[in-house]
């Protein structure tokens, strides 16, 4: 039986990774530039030993995978990992399967900056910048306020995390109502949507570091992360230092969150769909919760954005699509009780 | 095995406990028995180092309890609590192996040999048929089980257990309560509270029993456990009855108060 259960988690991991290589093959041919998957080699093996392969493909395609397709298949790959994991680390630390990678108000925070650089006129890589440092200051700041309280760890930061997302979407929204109408209020609106239509190389180089410092730590901690969903005490009597563990969790989920958001906007639900539906497929176990959500975000928003780009000739943004996709899914689970069993 | 020196605790200005003492060797299975907010519970939390504002000692194995580690206070107590509602169905074996965390390293999971920890600790309890089974998907009595399994897969010697029996039924009880008195009978020591003084006639070696927040008496159970001790405690008489099974003398008490015998007269 126990072989039998291994097995089974074995395939599913199979299929999984199956999903998100052909996820990207396809991601990368298709659009509104299309190229044919051998060009797509050949044009990367080119790359990698120059000299070896003849040059049969249009110039153009070259520019167009390496300045605009591979970015945005990178970038969206790595959001989607990165909110899921957030999420799914988060949902673990707060014993509560319904909260998201925005709990502590990296989003709102991140939110805030951007629309405050557009107001201030900043260019594209200062929005990036002030999201990303806004959203880190967000969670410090509900994290600090959190450890002033007397009252348990996590509902204080449940509380807190409340205060701080309110007080900066409030921001946000006077922002938005001092704004210059014709130019900045649609700038801001349009960033608050989410979208990956204007990824570049440099964004991924922006948010890849603060997300290889996210990421790591999580998944050695995948062990551990399952000790922060049992009642405090039992956690602490077997063995674990669960402040140090919390803080760590905070301090990782909010990188890969700030991080994700400074670059694509809101992008919501994925943080808390891709969660659940991993617990579904693979049980309740982070040594393989981690990995999964993280492929399975990863292949979910990459699809989302492949529909993105490819369903109309003017783009939706991606924040619109993964809740239309995210939504349904999220009410099937909550109607059946998104348990494994029962 | 575990020694108390005068330890008192306050939360705020509120005295929880009041220069509480006691020892117990090794192998002893202790009743702490009181009433509602006696102090039982902060006793244990103070003891598994989930409090540390108290003034006192604590020494466990002659180690005193503030000096050890989180790491090096898992590998000698471990906590049962009263019962678990898990947010997340995680099977019987992955909640045993969660005993096993305090032996690993930060970055680390459990390899083969915490593995072989959790089978035995499973095979212990007896528990293997459902091993594999959700934790959301058993009964209370046998999610008991499970939580005595996790601490011994923890592999500490001595084992605090918070009203083990509250929540399960009249069966469930005295199967928990049997496979507690079976672990001490290998060597572990066990200080469990309880609100029946009928588990500690039947079951403890040892009886502390503490009353508006100090020791009332302490004691080996078969001679401090009369009929004026619980009505010492609980307020209420009662007649402590003997019995033979199986050819050894047993204990229990039924309540007995005047008022009532007249209701029903």
């Amino acid at each position: 039986m126990v072989a039998e259960i291994k097995k089974s988690y074995k395939l599913k991991f199979i299929v999984l990774i199956s999903a998100f290589i052909a996820a990207i093959l396809i991601s990368v041919v298709i659009g509104r530039y299309s190229l044919s998957i051998g060009d797509f080699f050949r044009v990367l093996w080119s790359r990698i030993s120059p000299g070896y392969v003849v040059r049969s493909w249009d110039p153009a395609a070259e520019k167009v995978l390496f300045n605009i397709r591979l970015p945005r298949v990178a970038a969206a790959l790595l959001i989607g990992a990165a909110l899921s994991m957030a999420g799914v680390s988060y949902q673990g630390m707060f014993r509560n399967p319904l909260v998201s990678s925005d709990i502590l108000g990296a989003s709102t925070g991140a939110g805030f900056g951007a629309a405050l650089a557009i107001l201030l006129g900043a260019n594209y890589f200062g929005i990036s910048i002030a999201a990303f440092v806004f959203g880190l200051a967000a969670v410090a700041l509900a994290y600090i306020l959190s450890r002033l309280s007397p009252t348990t760890e996590t509902l204080a930061m449940i509380l807190s995390g409340m205060v701080i997302s309110s007080l900066f979407s409030a921001g946000t929204s006077f922002i938005k109502l001092v704004a210059d109408t014709d130019d900045q209020l649609p700038a801001i609106t349009y960033w608050l949507m989410g979208q990956l239509s204007s990824i570049k190389v440099r964004d991924v180089k922006f948010m890849i570091i603060p997300m290889l410092i996210g990421i790591v730590p999580l998944v050695l901690l995948r062990w551990r992360l399952n000790l922060l969903t049992v009642e405090e005490e039992t956690s602490k009597s077997v063995g674990v230092n669960i402040t140090a563990l919390r803080l760590v969790v905070v301090v990782c989920a909010t990188l890969l969150t700030a991080a994700a958001v400074s670059v694509s906007g809101m992008i919501g639900w994925i943080g808390l769909v891709i969660p659940h539906l991993c617990r579904m497929l693979f049980g309740y176990d982070y040594r393989r919760l981690i990995p999964a959500t993280a492929l399975f975000g990863a292949t979910f928003l990459l699809v989302v954005d492949d529909i993105a780009r490819m369903a109309t000739t003017a783009e939706i943004p991606i924040g619109i699509l993964t809740s239309f996709v995210g939504a349904p899914l999220f009410l099937y689970l909550l109607l059946t009780g998104g348990g494994r069993k029962r | 095995m575990i020694k108390v020196n005068h330890l008192t605790f306050a939360y705020d200005r509120l005295r929880v406990l009041d220069d509480i003492s006691f020892e117990i060797g090794q192998g002893q299975l202790v009743a702490v028995l009181g009433p509602n907010g006696a102090g039982k519970s902060t006793l244990f939390k103070c003891m598994l180092r989930l409090l540390h504002k108290y003034k006192g000692d604590i020494y466990l194995d002659g180690r005193n309890v503030k000096d050890l580690s989180r790491k090096d206070m898992a590998s000698m107590a471990a906590y049962i609590p009263q019962s678990e509602t898990p947010v997340f169905n995680y099977t019987v074996m992955d909640s045993v192996l969660m005993g096993t965390t305090g032996m690993l390293s930060p970055l680390k999971s459990p390899g083969p040999e915490q593995i072989g920890i959790a089978q035995q600790a499973i095979d212990f309890m007896d528990i293997g048929y459902m091993a594999h089974r959700g934790i959301n998907e058993i009964s209370g009595g046998e999610r008991q089980m499970v939580l005595l399994a996790r601490a011994i897969a923890q592999k500490a010697k001595i084992l605090i257990m918070d009203e083990p029996t509250a929540n399960l039924d009249y069966g469930n009880q005295h199967h928990v309560l049997r496979a507690i008195q079976n672990m001490a009978a290998k060597g572990f020591t066990i200080l469990l509270s309880t609100h029946n003084p009928e588990h500690a006639l039947r079951y403890a070696t040892y009886v502390l029993a503490i009353k508006d927040h100090h020791v009332l008496a302490q004691g080996n159970a078969g001679e401090i456990l009369t009929e004026g001790l619980i009505r010492t405690i609980y307020g209420l008489d009662v007649k402590v009855l003997k019995t033979e099974i199986n050819g050894s003398e047993v204990r229990s008490c039924v309540p007995a108060d005047a008022e009532e015998t007249e209701l029903l007269s």
